[in-house]
């Protein structure tokens, strides 16, 4: 509907159906190309000659499917489909902003408020004023800002078109509003839970594509392993730091008489930036080993890493060690702190953890030697690497390696051919 | 905060960086934006160090080359480790470093960028072919972005992600198009055609040939310029005798050889520790290197 049509509409609730549209729109039509009658000013005339009230039409109020980076001045009517608190620090001092997701009948659109002039939750219908919008991550974001009047509409007042987007796994982004997948059922597991007193069915486990992997929740929808499924209006949350897909039964879930692929393909470092990854795998470089790697000494109570023989929280204990490596593999994208177990520290060193022990002893005690022999087996080297990554917005990204493979450099020269060819020589 | 990538780029597309923006914050980083649009603040290179001159006791330089250029390397006094293998290794040789940008300005017009090393390993030639592929393809999706870009009559973040391309790519390729007049993608299409034809055998043997190590002439060079091989028998006798387990002191070494060049001391054992025949516990102190393979 363009806007010439929404504006016949809306006139036509304005006036409670009594004059017909082909009416409002030659009426209205008349007023901006014979007068030269600017739209809003052409609307308010049209109502009020038909004996309207010109305070119901929302003269000035653009809809999201219009909205484009860099306006100011927008008032929009929209549903508040999603608001979280953010929590920061600027100077010392703590703030809060919130972001999240509005809607009306023509779409979604994110939104980060740095100011709020009343509480809003989710489910509100509202009407904002004098907001403004920017350009984020490729999207349309509306900014709500000092200047900006919230006021409360009824209840249900605004409808809100639930735009679906397609997506494949690897692009799925807790800020992404509805999404449409279509993945493979790798496992599930099903619970019964009971929630406000009424008993419900809840299906999670993994779901994959050509691009990844993800952990999913189904609410009352039952699912089984192996399934190919075509989900349409689920969203995206954000679950132990990472994304998790969930659905239930407003959302449309179809089975799939297919066969899809589950391909292993390393995905960008870049494209897990402030979301984090569940099983991931990832192609790169290791570009830094961290302070503490090698051999280390925990808690035998709760294993922390002890510094001075002490342990934080149970003293003086006797010492457990333990090998590990903090390492960063960078891949030209992004770059993220992989930590490896001690069995994947004694593969990479080639060594057992008595071998090392026995090493360190002979070096008079010194744990750096052991760090030495770690940077030495690991810096520049190329591996792939694979396991859930967390995203933590002051430290970003981490991987507990689940395994991992130093990279085959043997058939550079095949891949070489490979791409020339794709540039036609 | 999201850790700024290590760029792959080749020197030629490095060195032709006109265009930087300096960090307003502390602790914010500072880019060198490539005509191509790599916002790099930390890059990842491998290629072969031909070069290393000590300026002062502060400030060592050197040079490392792929098949387009030199990176220009910038070693100051906080990077110990980084100078120690550049002292310690004579050149030709194939090194992996990673460091920081770093740019001078002489003038408004002019500008000059180099590398500061923050960590730097001797590796072999398959790792440098490995990279040169890597940083090909790395490549290949910029000089993409930016054709596309330069159709558009107004190029933005936002179109170029709509065509699937990273954020990161997308805002380096806008800035780069505001920032140069003209933008010669075919020189970049030549440039990646030929680092990919360098991988290949086929062309090797017609003369496309990446910068190598040859093993010949650096035989040559020891045999004239390396104190000799007698000093270093000689100097690993001492250490096998008055080790007790802990290292011997580089004093006591000293000591015991006599009347000697102090400097032929310090070249043979920094060649023996670098080959790894030697190693050092502790600082002055050195043993012999039971584990080397």
């Amino acid at each position: 509907m363009d806007e010439f049509e929404r504006a016949v509409d809306e006139i036509y609730q304005a006036l409670d159906g009594k004059v017909e549209r082909d009416t409002i729109r030659r009426e209205l039509r008349k007023w901006i190309t014979q007068f030269g009658v600017g739209l809003n000013e052409a609307m308010r005339g049209v109502i009020s000659k038909y004996g309207g009230d010109v305070r119901r039409a929302s003269l000035g109020d653009k809809k999201i499917a219009d909205l484009k980076p860099g306006e100011g001045r927008v008032n929009v009517k929209v549903k508040v489909l999603s608001v979280n608190p953010k929590e920061y620090e600027v100077d010392g001092v703590r703030k809060r902003m919130y972001y999240g997701m509005l809607g009306d009948e023509t779409g979604v659109i994110p939104f980060t408020a740095w100011n709020l002039s009343m509480d809003i939750r989710k489910g509100d219908c509202i009407h904002i004023k004098n907001a403004y919008t920017r350009e984020w991550q490729g999207q349309v974001k509306l900014m709500i800002g000092q200047n900006t009047r919230i006021e409360l509409l009824p209840p249900d007042s605004v409808k809100v078109k639930s735009v679906v987007k397609p997506a494949k796994i690897v692009e799925l982004h807790p800020r992404m509003g509805l999404v449409e997948v279509l993945a493979k059922v790798l496992s599930v597991e099903k619970r019964n839970v009971e929630v406000d007193g009424e008993p419900r069915e809840v299906y999670s486990g993994i779901l994959a594509d050509d691009t990844g992997e993800i952990p999913f929740t189904s609410w009352d929808v039952p699912v089984e392993s192996g399934d190919v499924l075509r989900i349409s209006g689920a969203y995206v949350s954000t679950f132990r730091g990472m994304p998790q897909l969930v659905f239930d039964t407003r959302s449309e879930v179809r089975k799939e008489d297919v066969d899809i692929e589950v391909k292993e393909f390393p995905v960008q470092i870049e494209s897990l930036e402030g979301k984090g990854g569940f099983n991931v795998l990832l192609e790169g470089v290791i570009i830094d080993v961290k302070d503490g790697s090698g051999l280390v000494y925990r808690c035998p109570e709760c294993g922390r890493v002890l510094t001075g023989g002490m342990c934080p929280i149970h003293g003086k204990v006797k010492p457990s060690p333990d090998l590990r490596i903090k390492a960063i593999l960078d891949d030209g994208t992004g770059a993220v702190m992989c930590i490896f177990n001690r069995e994947q520290t004694e593969r990479i060193l080639g060594k057992t953890l008595d071998e090392v022990i026995d090493i360190v002893k002979e070096n008079l005690g010194n744990p750096t030697v052991i760090m030495d022999m770690v940077e030495d087996k690991l810096f520049a080297r190329p591996m792939r690497v694979r396991g859930n990554v967390m995203n933590d917005d002051k430290y970003g990204l981490r991987m507990l390696v689940k395994d991992f493979e130093l990279l085959s450099m043997e058939d550079i020269a095949k891949k070489a051919e490979q791409l020339l060819e794709e540039m036609g020589w | 905060m999201a850790r700024e990538p290590a760029w792959r780029v080749f020197a030629a597309e490095y060195n032709s960086a006109k265009h930087y923006i300096k960090a307003t914050e502390p602790k914010k980083p500072s880019y060198v934006v490539t005509p191509l649009g790599a916002k790099i603040s930390r890059l990842f290179v491998v290629g072969v160090l031909t070069e290393v001159r000590v300026i002062s006791d502060e400030v060592l330089k050197a040079r490392v080359v792929d098949q387009t250029g030199a990176f220009f390397l910038f070693v100051g006094k906080y990077r110990p480790q980084v100078r120690q293998v550049l002292e310690g290794t004579r050149v030709p040789q194939f090194v992996a470093l990673v460091g920081k940008t770093n740019v001078y300005r002489p003038d408004e017009e002019t500008m000059y960028v180099s590398v500061v090393p923050e960590r730097i390993k001797v590796v072999d030639e398959i790792l440098r072919d490995y990279w040169v592929f890597d940083t090909a393809r790395k490549l290949k999706i910029r000089i993409e972005a930016m054709q596309e870009a330069l159709k558009m009559s107004e190029p933005t973040v936002h179109n170029l992600m709509a065509l699937g391309f990273s954020r990161k790519i997308s805002e380096g390729v806008v800035t780069a198009i505001k920032h140069y007049d003209k933008i010669d993608v075919e020189k970049y299409i030549e440039m990646l055609r030929n680092a990919l034809k360098h991988l290949l055998p086929e062309y090797q043997e017609i003369g496309y040939e990446l910068p190598g190590v040859e093993p010949e002439v650096e035989e040559q060079e020891e045999a004239s310029e390396y104190p000799s091989r007698d000093l270093e028998e000689r100097i690993l006798e001492i250490i096998r005798e008055l080790d007790e387990g802990e290292g011997v002191a580089y004093e006591a070494i000293l000591e015991r050889l006599g009347d000697v060049d102090q400097a032929d001391v310090d070249w043979v054992v920094d060649d023996l520790l670098t080959r790894k025949v030697l190693i050092e516990p502790y600082i002055g102190f050195f043993r012999i290197n039971e584990k080397r393979d």
